[in-house]
């Protein structure tokens, strides 16, 4: 909006300087209303014009005088000036001798005339093609000594390329060359302007890779050399009396501002992006102008003359294909359209004006200084340049914008999940922490990550951690358990290290997710698998042993038959006969509870009754060695899954067997609880756990088992018991043997449960 | 009298229950023969026939079962006896009774006395 | 084709009402299969393990149906098997009496009227869905 507001502001300083009525004191436009005609071959003597004036002069209207005939080079266009009584003058505070100045700085040739009567007095000339001689000035001007030319007329015959306007002006001598140093230095300081803004868009957009940036650019690098040569600048200061270099770069570097322009404005108004198909052809406009600025040196040239009807044309041509495409571009982008329109309406306005003036030739000349169309060119270009670098800096606060909402989006991804995103220094202290919280970490910025992570878990868990991150070595996948109160947790830890960074002073970063459902899901496999295993191997093993047990039995009995008589070897026979049977009896016992179905161990049962079952289910299984021992008191009615107790009997007493080392005596209890549930103990005479195996005892995949345990057993048994709200015990020191003790809490409404029970069956 | 012996194929797959049982029997006054599963006695009672066809139902390849269903209406006077000490996917009373259906006459369940085979084998066959 | 869906149901409905008729005799199902399986096997798998094994049961569940068939008075001990720890059992007077009525006999004779083929396409069909009820199946 500022940017709106500096530009109506300037639109508006250019306005008041164009529509500025030059008549200061010391100056006097004199082209008003000054008779002037055309020779269109030059053929007439400054004599024969004198002589014949009356009827060659025509008086023009109260504007300057335009001829509006085709400047040829040959073609004299002829202008009589009076010149106002001295008296008048000084009172105007006129103090010195005259200048009289023609404001064309396409005036190859002119020569003044001071005439009294019908008298040629004196001759003065003035010619474009040597500058030094002309006193180097921009335009014609000529010295007039004040009493020479007081009552008399300057007849003026001027050749040239530009418009046959009467642009001439009086001026007292030290006045104009104030005036005039003031012209040089407004234009000078117009180019050195451009230059600098030229300079700036260059480097931006030869830098940023903006093809807008450097169209601008090229428009101001044409605009500036079309001021140079426009302006007489080039022909008078840079290569004196070079008028056809000017002319031919001044239609080339017009023809260049077109291109440049058109394409410009497509890029602006970011055609390229809306309305591809209208963006080619302004590209198609804009080689177009740019192959007409590599032929343009044949007009001057060739004096082809064509420029003089095709200029307007292709100017008028320009304008309304850039308003096509702002008003194009404001159906999507109104706020840019706007914009463009506001940074270009000065030099529109100014364009309007001058065509106005080229094309109604009978309008002449108003007191107007071409200075406001350079300067209209240059508040533009240099408007737009001002544009182009707050559209920079808004592109960057876009993708500053970007960046920040990718960098949330990515923020509230991370949040969605449970996962945790760290990094930290040298010092392993958290530099930086996002996503969700993990539960019992007390994760902080600034925070020792590692300390944290052995006050959750253990420092056995954090050591092997400590030590990757300082190695700098991967962590894949690290899983940690958790201890919290209520139940176990499990995080699962991955990292890398971070190469050397400028902006942080994180060396190492990583997730931590939170695993605990996986691993449940995974041991719950394991365990399912296992006894599926167990199940199947047992169902083939019973049926190979009773193969194996048949003839034994068979043969033995013959046997028998054969040797009768000796009561020994009857005995032997006998001994036998009974060891065979109860090895079939244990196989089927085995078959049976590993066969036992789904629907069995879904079954509710209260829990003494579930023990009893598990008991009776085990011990067929056990070997002879072993004694189970079970005593049990009356407990509260709490109803279990009898599948639930069996595998936690099982895990437990298979652990009290490989204890003891496969024989020896398991002590099994049942008795009520302080709080009202129940407690459940399995008791062995084993080794006992060092402090170290008994702190990782409940780990799942945790295993002193040399032979290959799963290291789910515990594990199980301890989810299990969570899932009854209980709890898990293990009291056991090294030589003082273990005692697991499960503690089931109350059931809830024991009656109801008791009914449902007693209903079902 | 040789001619008055009484046939019988013994299909078991385990060596010690095969040799043990061919002992009964032949101890018993039958001629037995042997094989070592439902596809080599497949094969035999193609060119043969038997009195009696003792087989266990749980075997690797051709098992009991399948061996009562291919030989059905191929041998009517030949009785069948099954024995079996419990394998997977079927439990033994359903294996008892599907081995009855296809055609045996009772199913042994292993360890068994042989003398009961060979009394059952002895007694009139039920009609 | 019949849907076999309705073979199911039909297939379970004949068991609910066999079952049911048994509850009439105030034995459940399982009850029943332990007399007739002690009332047919041979004396020396007449044990409570012996019929475990025999219909793939827990040992427990079947210790307990026998408990209550001793309590009933059907089912009597009469010793222990040599001298291994199985105890034997007989069925007493009054469970044949109850056998004579067995639900099963009903069913029996009313399925000798099927021809030859008609039975070995029942056998067949019964073998299938009987599979389909084992561990391990699908």
């Amino acid at each position: 909006m500022v940017v709106l507001r500096t530009l109506t502001l300037l639109v508006l300083l250019v306005g008041l300087a164009a529509c500025q009525p030059a008549q200061e004191p010391g100056t006097l436009f004199i082209g008003r209303g000054a008779p002037t005609f055309v020779d269109p071959g030059g053929s007439l003597s400054p004599e024969q014009v004198v002589a014949d004036g009356e009827n060659l002069f025509r008086p023009s209207d109260d504007h300057a005088a335009n001829a509006g005939m085709p400047p040829t080079g040959d073609t004299v266009f002829w202008v009589k000036l009076a010149i106002p009584s001295a008296q008048e003058l000084s009172a105007d505070g006129w103090t010195d001798d005259y200048m009289l100045s023609v404001e064309e700085p396409r005036i190859v040739h002119v020569d003044a005339y001071v005439v009294r009567g019908r008298h040629i007095g004196q001759r003065l000339t003035w010619d474009g093609r040597d500058r030094a001689s002309a006193g180097s000035l921009r335009y014609p001007a000529f010295f007039l000594e004040a009493s020479e030319v007081e009552g008399s007329f300057i007849y003026l015959a001027i050749q040239t390329y530009g418009a046959m306007r009467a642009s001439v002006w009086l001026a007292d001598a030290s006045h104009f060359s104030a005036t005039y140093g003031a012209e040089i230095f407004f234009l000078a300081l117009l180019v050195g302007i451009m230059t600098g803004a030229l300079i700036y868009l260059v480097a931006l957009g030869a830098n940023l890779r903006d093809p807008t940036n450097l169209w601008l650019a090229l428009c101001l690098f044409s605009a500036k050399f079309y001021i140079l040569t426009t302006n007489g600048l080039f022909e008078t200061y840079f290569l004196p009396g070079a008028i056809t270099t000017s002319r031919v770069m001044a239609l080339a570097s017009a023809l260049l501002i077109y291109c440049a322009f058109t394409a410009f404005t497509s890029h602006f108004l970011r055609i390229p992006e809306m309305m591809p198909r209208l963006a080619r052809a302004a590209d198609a406009a804009a080689l177009f102008f740019c192959v007409l600025a590599v032929l343009s040196p044949l007009e001057i040239v060739l004096s082809l003359n064509v420029w003089r009807f095709l200029g307007p044309l292709l100017a008028a041509a320009v304008i309304l294909f850039a308003a096509l495409l702002a008003a194009v571009s404001a159906r999507r982008a109104p706020m840019r359209s706007l914009l463009y329109l506001a940074a270009w309406s000065p030099l529109v306005l100014c364009v309007i004006l001058q065509l106005t003036l080229i094309l109604l030739p009978g309008v002449g000349v108003v007191p107007f200084s071409a200075s406001a169309l350079y300067f209209s060119i240059a508040v533009s270009l240099v408007s737009f340049s001002i544009i182009s670098t707050l559209d920079i800096q808004q592109r960057e606060r876009a993708l500053q914008r970007q960046i920040i909402a990718n960098a949330n989006r990515f923020r509230a991804f991370a949040e969605i999940g449970t996962d945790t995103f760290w990094e930290v220094d040298a010092q392993g202290r958290i530099t930086f922490l996002s996503g969700g919280r993990i539960k019992g970490i007390a994760l902080e910025r600034g925070g020792a990550l590692l300390d944290r992570l052995a006050e959750a878990s253990s420092p056995d868990f954090a050591a092997p951690l400590a030590g990757a991150i300082e190695a700098r070595r991967p962590i894949d996948d690290r899983r940690i358990r958790i201890t919290l109160t209520d139940r176990e947790h499990w995080i699962s830890i991955s990292g890398r290290p971070i190469g050397e960074s400028p902006e942080s002073d994180a060396t190492y970063r990583g997730i931590i997710k939170d695993i605990t459902l996986e691993v449940e899901r995974e041991s719950r496999r394991l365990m399912e698998q296992q006894m599926f295993t167990l199940g199947q191997m047992a169902g083939s093993v019973a049926h190979e042993i009773n193969n194996l047990i048949h003839p034994i039995i068979n043969l033995t009995k013959r046997l028998r038959h054969r040797l009768k008589g000796d009561a020994e070897i009857e005995r032997m026979f006998d001994l036998i006969d009974l060891s065979s049977r109860q090895a079939a009896n244990v196989v089927s016992a085995l078959l049976t509870t590993t066969r036992s179905g789904e629907k069995w161990r879904n079954a509710d049962r209260p829990l003494h009754e579930a023990v009893q079952y598990g008991i009776d289910a085990l011990q067929p299984a056990m070997p002879s060695s072993i004694r189970i021992d079970f005593t049990s008191t009356e407990v509260p009615c709490i109803i279990v899954k009898a599948g639930d107790v069996l595998q936690v009997l099982g895990n437990l007493i298979a652990n009290s067997v490989h204890a003891v080392n496969g024989s020896g005596s398991i002590s099994v209890t049942l008795n009520p609880a302080p709080d009202g549930g129940a407690r459940l103990t399995v008791a062995d005479g084993g080794p006992g756990m060092s402090e170290a195996v008994l702190r990782r005892a409940l780990e799942p995949f945790f295993t002193t088992k040399a032979d290959g345990g799963t290291g789910v057993g515990l594990y199980i048994v301890q989810r299990i018991m969570h899932q009854y709200g209980g709890s898990i015990d293990i009291q056991s020191a090294t030589d003082r043997g273990t005692v697991v003790a499960l503690t089931f809490p109350a059931g809830e409404e024991p009656d109801a449960r008791e009914q449902a029970n007693r209903a079902r069956r | 009298m040789p001619e008055n012996k009484q046939t019988a194929l013994v299909v078991e797959d385990v060596l010690t229950v095969r040799e043990s049982l061919r002992m009964a029997l032949e101890g018993a006054g039958l001629e037995v023969s042997c094989a070592e599963n439902g596809r080599e006695a497949l094969e035999m009672l193609q060119t043969r026939s038997f009195d009696v066809l003792v087989t266990d139902m749980w075997m690797p390849e051709v098992d009991g079962l399948r061996l009562l269903k291919e030989i059905r209406g191929t041998h009517p006077e030949m009785r069948v006896f099954g024995i079996t000490g419990g394998g997977p996917k079927l439990t033994i009373e359903a294996m008892s009774s599907l081995a009855q259906i296809w055609g045996a006459e009772r199913v042994f369940l292993k360890p068994f006395d042989d003398d009961e085979l060979i009394d059952a084998i002895q007694a009139a066959p039920r009609v | 084709m019949i849907p076999a869906a309705a073979l199911a149901s039909l297939l379970e409905q004949v068991a609910r009402r066999i079952h049911s008729q048994g509850y009439a005799s105030d034995l459940f199902p399982a009850q029943w299969a332990a007399l007739r399986y002690l009332n047919g096997a041979p004396p020396q798998l007449r044990t409570a393990i012996d019929l475990a094994r025999f219909q793939g049961l827990a040992s427990g569940a079947v210790a307990r149906t026998v408990r209550t068939l001793v309590t009933k008075g059907l089912v009597i001990k009469v010793g222990t098997i040599g001298r291994g720890r199985a105890e034997q059992l007989d069925v007493t007077d009054s469970a044949k009496e109850l056998l004579a009525t067995d639900p099963l006999k009903n069913i029996a004779e009313a399925l000798e009227i099927l021809d030859p083929r008609d039975r070995e396409a029942l056998a067949n069909a019964l073998e299938i869905a009987i599979r389909s009820t084992m561990p391990g199946e699908r």
